[in-house]
């Protein structure tokens, strides 16, 4: 993050307090990940 | 740690019905960039010592991950991030909290308790004596008295988050959190080469050494690089210690936005509940819920593994994202003063925190 992007977060944290937040979008993410892994439809994930 | 995830929104989708998901594409060309540098240092990784080896070559075993932020930074620094990859380059810090949520199926929650707990008693130490330490220097350097605030909870807690978040509370100059935001990054990018040297010439072990960088070093980005560069069981430290002192961003914040308003400098907090719930950074509740997942078996083991690997390469994007966003002439623009206020700060802090890791492997016998 550069110093003009952390503004253009700012302001966009300033405009908008209903919007869903970077938080609450990773942590749906990474539960929609979690479910698939769980059930089977993601079996294997290489590294 | 309350950023906003700038692309979907729901008036823009309403308005143009026609093309619900192209605010959704603009994002896509910097993903994919953050992928391609990403998977570029995982095969420098696994090749560049294999050719060396071959040659009879004496060099290094870099990790991907300072392959990915080198890989980054000198895109960075020569012809910079093209415009088109921006928009999804900056979202870096998403995948890095998409890496702490999954990262959670790798703790059990007795382990996350006890080491949680380890790491509250220190990173409340940290935080009293960082924010004191600080607050002094402002003083001392004759920076403005919210500079100092910004730059007292940026490298207290939790680097730029903390700042924005404060900023807002306290109702700063926006030209004064980005000296703040300025001064934390370029301090966390030297972090990230200092770190681990040091590490390796105290031997440090990986669990005092993970602790110690989620403890001293500021963005959570760079603190789980810190960590990931010295091996994979101090990333997982080094993010568990962060993530305890993420979790401290909303009291903090709203002691300073108590102390403000009390001066009359800021705008009154009302609802002081309502107030530390928007603070709080929502993935530390997920990153807990995975755990207690993992602890009474809702995963298998395969699916653990899995899990831990999703996290690995959520990861490996925000290490290419870190290098990427990292252009020190930008931030160089930003002064000196503000700069070498959070320079002794970060090296007093870092040797205040080394002290009481040390002290802490003394006394639990890591």
């Amino acid at each position: 993050m550069t110093t003009s992007d952390a503004t253009v977060e700012k302001k966009s944290e300033k405009s908008s307090a209903t919007k869903i937040s970077w938080d609450t979008w990773a942590v749906l993410t990474a539960f929609v990940a979690a479910l698939l892994i769980r059930f089977g439809v993601v079996k294997h994930i290489p590294w | 740690m309350s950023e906003t995830f700038a692309i979907p929104q729901v008036k823009q989708v309403q308005v143009k019905q026609a093309q619900p998901n192209l605010q959704f594409l603009r994002v896509i060309p910097g993903i994919l960039l953050l992928a391609a540098i990403g998977y570029a240092g995982k095969l420098l990784e696994q090749n560049v010592g294999k050719y060396a080896k071959s040659h009879h070559w004496i060099f290094p075993n870099i990790e991907y991950v300072l392959w990915a932020i080198l890989l980054g930074l000198a895109i960075s620094n020569t012809v910079g991030v093209p415009a088109i990859f921006r928009a999804g380059v900056s979202t870096y810090e998403f995948w890095l909290k998409v890496g702490i949520v999954l990262l959670g199926a790798r703790f059990l929650l007795g382990d996350v308790l006890k080491l949680g707990g380890v790491s509250l008693a220190l990173v409340a130490i940290e935080i009293t004596g960082a924010i004191a330490f600080m607050t002094l220097l402002g003083r001392l350097f004759h920076l403005k008295p919210k500079l100092t605030t910004l730059l007292a909870v940026g490298s207290a807690v939790c680097g730029v988050s903390a700042i924005i978040a404060t900023q807002g509370a306290i109702d700063a100059d926006e030209e004064d959190s980005s000296f703040a935001i300025a001064a934390i990054l370029a301090l966390g990018a030297l972090a990230l080469f200092t770190f681990p040297l040091i590490g390796h010439a105290l031997h440090l072990s990986d669990h005092a050494y993970g602790l110690w960088a989620g403890l001293a070093v500021d963005n959570t980005a760079e603190a789980s690089a810190a960590g990931a560069l010295y091996s994979d069981a101090a990333g997982k430290l080094a993010v568990l210690a962060k993530t305890t002192r993420n979790a401290m961003i909303g009291f903090v914040v709203l002691a300073y936005a108590i102390y403000w308003a009390g001066q009359g400098q800021a705008k009154t907090v009302k609802n002081k509940a309502a107030f530390l719930w928007q603070k709080f950074p929502k993935f530390v509740l997920g990153f807990l819920l995975i755990s207690v997942l993992a602890t009474y078996h809702f995963f298998s083991k395969d699916q653990v593994t899995a899990l831990a690997n999703l996290s690995r390469w959520a990861f490996l994007l925000t290490f290419a994202g870190v290098g990427l966003r990292t252009n020190f002439r930008e931030m160089r623009k930003q002064g000196l003063r503000p700069f070498a206020v959070g320079a002794i700060g970060e090296v007093a802090i870092a040797v205040f925190t080394l002290g009481l890791v040390i002290g802490a492997q003394k006394i639990w016998g890591w």
